[in-house]
């Protein structure tokens, strides 16, 4: 036994790094980026190109301008490069008039790229980073057309710049301080090292002659790669390495969306969730075990099939539904007003108002009254991710039963004058309900998954509403996070199914 | 008196740093925590009313603004746990001074801070000098209209606080900026206003209380209360339950059934009170104008008369919104009274139309006409934004297309897909909507050049030498009087190019508990400022029922 759990555990770990890697392609490679919202109602503020440095300082902090798998990036060519400030070059360049004079240096208005172009175009030389660092310099300096030139030296200016060491962390050594103001200095140095639109060639050159060029003579080193250092870009410079890299410490990442760690905002949404989900599937056994044994008992009586069919309308109605419904006529008057509506604590019921102290913040309830508050609160949302789980789990338990209730030794127990609920509560119940024991595993995930639709009609603030606006908000480390933690109480689920099998039934042996 | 005012918010707050975090929540915060230098009057919007400031003096070109602070002002102290020895730096209370108000110009400058959508403001700004510790001096390159907006409606931000990690040591300069974007002081809602943050639990509610040591005059409401709360339909029962005084927007459907059916009988036995507010915004429908087949203004013209927009207004939306003739507030004086709204008129729609030489030779019911040597049916495509109200709309309007012989598909999509096509200019027509404020600068949708920036606002493609002259003139223009002419010459412009076919600009119905008093409503953001409104408790009856 111990083998096979150990063997199972060993086995975990591959796992879960093939999960991680299909939920990270996935995610990356889905239309749609992190950043832009939407103004909940589809209108937008007017925004102009200066948010570009904005969002490069953002994909640099997300590692979006990286490749998402690997890195190849040290192959790029002149050619590769100049293609893409080829086309940057022409879109800004004159439209040829259909017919007299040509202006110099004009296209004809078929060559004119596509938008969809200059974007892609844009995106890739500012992605490409310091790798292209040569390549640009040799535009700038070579490229036979003044425009693409001046491009090149723009985008020179920006892609020249270094990471700063270790810029988002907490404390920094002084060694990483030293050299981050050696970076910073460097960094305010290029990003000055760019012309106006209308310079002239000789302008051109001369920044070329005086400030690039000795520049780049002095670092070349930097952007030439042994084999070693390749094969290392290759792996490590990429979103998934540099995601694993975090992992391997238990770093989560920060929201993309208010820039906390992932890890602290989850363990702040759990609680809620856990309580919520905890009461739900502890009543939910509480009440369809015995409702599937007393079927089960009374197989194709009227009985059994009026409880069914009840069962499976409950089933059939949604729950958004429901909990709407719930609140319109439970809580606000209208007839009733019995139910506080939605939150998770901070109301009474009206029999019990503890008045005589100031009470404003959930800080000033004693730890009786926070509970009682909170199963006040929970009564509906509870009912509501109850009842539709009783149809299916009493129906685990009907067949359970079934299965054991014609066996031998049931017949035996009877014969040897064991009383009727002796029988079926002491030897037909235990045997039978063996798959719904089993079932328990799979609720570990569950119990911190939480149910998007409860939580947003009642306004708790838990895990199901997190995930669903991360994933809206395209907040991958959120749903990164989110999910590789799924994942793990998935596996640990299903080993302690496993394993339970094996305890309650001797027959079942994994040595 | 006093009391407790209970409100809510539809979103998690995202922390409370000025200048990266625009949401629409933010800012309503930012206004009751904060003060500006100088904030307009809010409502004689073109009035400036000074706050931080006792007095701002400008040289007759615009570009050399002389801010005096006043020497009164206290930071808020943040709400950090003070039981921890590392906190006891930020106990002390401090002055806000000319290093705080220099600081914000700093930052946007700073190349390192994500402001993206504010830095093209300033970038005419030259200098920002400190001339003693409550005197400033801003000087901008050249004159420029929105430079007296961005000079004095700013909010200072605290040097003290933001240069510092959590321990109160400096922050390395070098990577100042990129902290910044996610400083751990984000979190306590920093300012000198009349409120200062108490409490604030994510995905529960904000808390705001009377700061002590505010400079400015007391007001009645002695703590504010915000419950977050993501489902509108849930605010709208806690606030019929009581729970709530006051709800920004009462939900559509609800309206109807609730208000003007009268079928929730606390309206109907006027135990709440409700009024109507303008949401700054306007919805319209964009043409592609690089699209020869909206090349034509006649062809957009004929579009704007098949838009039932009366009906549609009146029967889809409860008749909560004004049709928009323009791209400015319709109580903005830019707007001018004179321009009508484009009728409903399928027969001027035709002969439109049939103008633009769009007819049907072929007989098969769709109009066609010789594109660059093709024969061409105008059938057209339209990407929307997918939301249900959308839907019923175009619906509509395909239907009324469909009998002057033009044929609409609309092409629902979500937000990434749609801002997507956006970016990429792959549509003939699309659905959108802007957000308005008091201050115009039609530059970014309506000028040429931004036709030809990629992810540029100036979708529909919309090159006027006219409108470029109008709007490169009220950049530089001062004068109310000229700018409100030219304000109006482009209205008239757009009215008749019509790059747009303007629909509405929507109006949302607040309600309250008649404990609420003196609630005053602002005639520009933030529309729901709570300085004014005071509770009386002793209130259960309306008194104004809601006028329209």
């Amino acid at each position: 036994m111990t083998t096979y759990i150990i063997k199972r555990i060993v086995l975990m770990i591959p796992t879960l790094f093939v999960i991680s890697f299909m939920i990270f392609l996935v995610l990356n490679l889905a239309p749609g980026r992190p950043g832009g919202g939407s103004g909940g109602q589809g209108n937008e503020t007017a925004q102009s190109q200066e948010a570009r440095e904005s969002y490069r300082i953002f994909k640099e902090q997300f590692n979006f301008d990286k490749p998402v798998i690997f890195n190849a990036r040290f192959t790029l060519t002149e050619a590769d490069v100049e293609r893409e400030v080829r086309i940057l070059a022409d879109f800004q360049a004159p439209i040829c008039p259909a017919e007299g004079e040509a202006t110099p240096g004009c296209i004809p208005e078929a060559q004119k790229p596509e938008v969809a172009d200059i974007i892609k175009a844009e995106e890739l030389l500012e992605d490409w980073g310091h790798y292209i660092v040569p390549q640009l310099i040799q535009i700038a300096d070579t490229a036979d057309r003044l425009d693409m030139q001046k491009i090149a030296l723009r985008q020179l200016s920006t892609n020249a710049k270094r990471r700063l060491l270790n810029e988002y962390g907490k404390q920094q050594t002084p060694e990483q301080r030293e050299a981050n103001k050696a970076i910073h200095t460097e960094n305010e140095m290029v990003s000055k090292w760019r012309l106006p639109a209308e310079a002239d060639a000789a302008t051109v050159d001369a920044m070329m002659n005086e400030n690039w060029k000795p520049w780049f003579e002095e670092h070349r080193h930097r952007y030439e790669y042994g084999l070693g250092e390749k094969i290392v870009i290759f792996f490590t410079d990429t979103r998934f390495a540099k995601y694993w890299e975090n992992l391997f410490t238990l770093d989560f990442g920060v929201s993309h969306v208010d820039k906390r760690p992932v890890m602290e905002k989850i363990i702040e949404k759990v609680p809620y969730t856990l309580t919520l989900n905890f009461f739900a599937i502890l009543l939910a056994y509480i009440i369809s075990v015995p409702l599937g044994v007393w079927s089960a008992y009374r197989q194709d009586t009227p009985a059994d099939r009026v409880m069914t069919i009840v069962l499976f309308l409950l089933y059939s109605l949604p729950s958004f539904f429901i909990a709407v419904l719930l609140l319109e006529t439970l809580t606000k008057g209208t007839p009733l007003d019995i139910f506080p509506t939605g939150d998770f604590v901070g109301k009474f019921p009206e029999w019990y108002q503890p008045a005589d102290r100031n009470i404003q913040s959930t800080d000033d309830l004693t730890t009786l009254e926070y509970f009682f508050s909170v199963s006040y609160h929970m009564v509906l949302p509870v009912f509501c991710l109850t009842y539709g789980a009783l149809a299916s789990l009493s129906r685990y338990a009907r067949t359970g039963l079934l299965d054991v209730i014609r066996a031998d030794y049931i017949r035996t127990a009877r014969a040897k004058g064991l009383g009727e609920p002796m029988v079926i509560v002491k030897h037909a119940v235990r045997n039978g309900m063996i798959p719904v024991l089993t079932l328990l595993g799979t609720l570990l995930p569950a119990l911190i998954g939480g149910s998007v639709v409860i939580e947003f009609v009642f306004n708790i603030p838990g895990m199901g509403l997190y995930i669903f606006e991360s994933i809206f908000a395209r907040d991958y480390n959120a749903i990164m996070a989110v999910l590789l933690i799924s994942a793990v109480l998935t596996l640990i689920g299903l080993l302690i199914t496993d394993i339970s099998y094996a305890i309650v039934d001797p027959r079942i042996s994994f040595d | 008196m006093g009391g407790t005012f209970r409100g809510y918010l539809g979103s998690d707050l995202k922390g409370f740093n000025w200048i990266t975090e625009n949401s629409v929540d933010v800012r309503n915060i930012q206004h009751i925590v904060h003060n500006g230098i100088a904030r307009q009057d809010f409502n004689n919007p073109d009035n400036w009313v000074p706050e931080l400031a006792y007095k701002i003096t400008v040289n007759n070109d615009y570009t050399e603004y002389t801010i005096h602070l006043r020497d009164d002002v206290y930071w808020h102290t943040p709400n950090v746990d003070f039981s921890n020895p590392q906190n006891e730096w930020l106990k002390e209370p401090r002055k806000m001074t000319a290093h705080d108000a220099a600081f914000y110009f700093e930052l946007i400058k700073n190349p390192q801070v994500e402001a993206g959508a504010l830095k093209a403001y300033y970038d005419d700004l030259d200098k920002v000098e400190i001339i003693d510790d409550y005197t400033l001096k801003v000087t901008w390159k050249k004159k420029i209209y929105h430079s007296r907006t961005y000079t004095i409606g700013v909010y200072p931000m605290p040097k003290w606080l933001f240069t510092k990690d959590e321990t109160g040591a400096d922050l390395p300069a070098e990577t100042m900026g990129l902290k910044f974007n996610d400083h751990w002081a984000s979190r306590y809602a920093l300012g000198t206003g009349a409120y200062q943050l108490t409490e604030a639990k994510t995905g529960e509610r904000t808390v705001l209380e009377r700061f002590d040591r505010f400079w400015g005059e007391r007001y009645p409401i002695d703590r504010i209360e915000y419950q977050v709360i993501k489902d509108p339909q849930t605010a709208y029962t806690k606030f019929l339950a009581g729970e709530l005084d006051l709800i920004g927007a009462v939900p559509n459907p609800k309206v109807k059934t609730d208000i003007f059916e009268g079928r929730e009988k606390k309206y109907k036995e006027g135990k709440l009170e409700y009024d109507f507010v303008d949401v700054f915004a306007y919805y319209y429908f964009g043409w592609n104008a690089d699209k020869p087949m909206f090349a034509d203004k006649n062809v957009r013209r004929a579009m704007t008369h098949a838009l039932n927009r009366a009906e549609i207004l009146k029967n889809v939306f409860n008749g909560l919104g004004t049709i928009q003739t323009g791209p400015f507030y319709y109580k903005h004086p830019a707007t001018d009274p004179s321009i009508q709204p484009y009728d409903f008129d399928l027969e001027k729609a035709k002969q439109l139309l049939d103008q633009a030489g769009w007819t049907d030779t072929d007989g098969d019911g769709i109009r066609d006409k010789v594109i660059e040597g093709n024969k061409t049916d105008f059938k057209f495509s339209m990407v929307a934004y997918d939301k249900p109200d959308t839907k019923t709309v175009l619906s509509i309007w395909k239907e009324d297309l469909r009998k002057i012989g033009v044929v609409l598909n609309a092409q629902h999509v979500d937000w990434p897909t749609m801002q997507k096509k956006m970016d990429e200019k792959q549509f003939d027509a699309w659905t959108g909507g802007w957000g308005m404020s008091w201050l115009i600068d039609p530059y970014q949708i309506w000028h040429s050049s931004q036709a030809d920036v990629p992810k540029g606002s100036n979708r529909a493609g919309f090159r006027n030498p006219e409108a470029d002259r109008i709007i490169e003139t009220l950049r530089e223009t001062f004068d109310d009087e000229e700018r409100l002419k030219l304000y109006r010459q482009f209205h008239q412009l757009l009215h008749e190019e019509q790059p747009y076919t303007f629909f509405y600009s929507p109006q949302s119905v607040v309600s309250w508990q008649p404990r609420m008093e003196n609630v005053v409503i602002n005639k520009i953001r933030p529309q729901l400022l709570p300085y004014p409104w005071y509770i009386d408790d002793t209130q259960t009856e309306a008194k104004v029922q809601g006028k329209r």
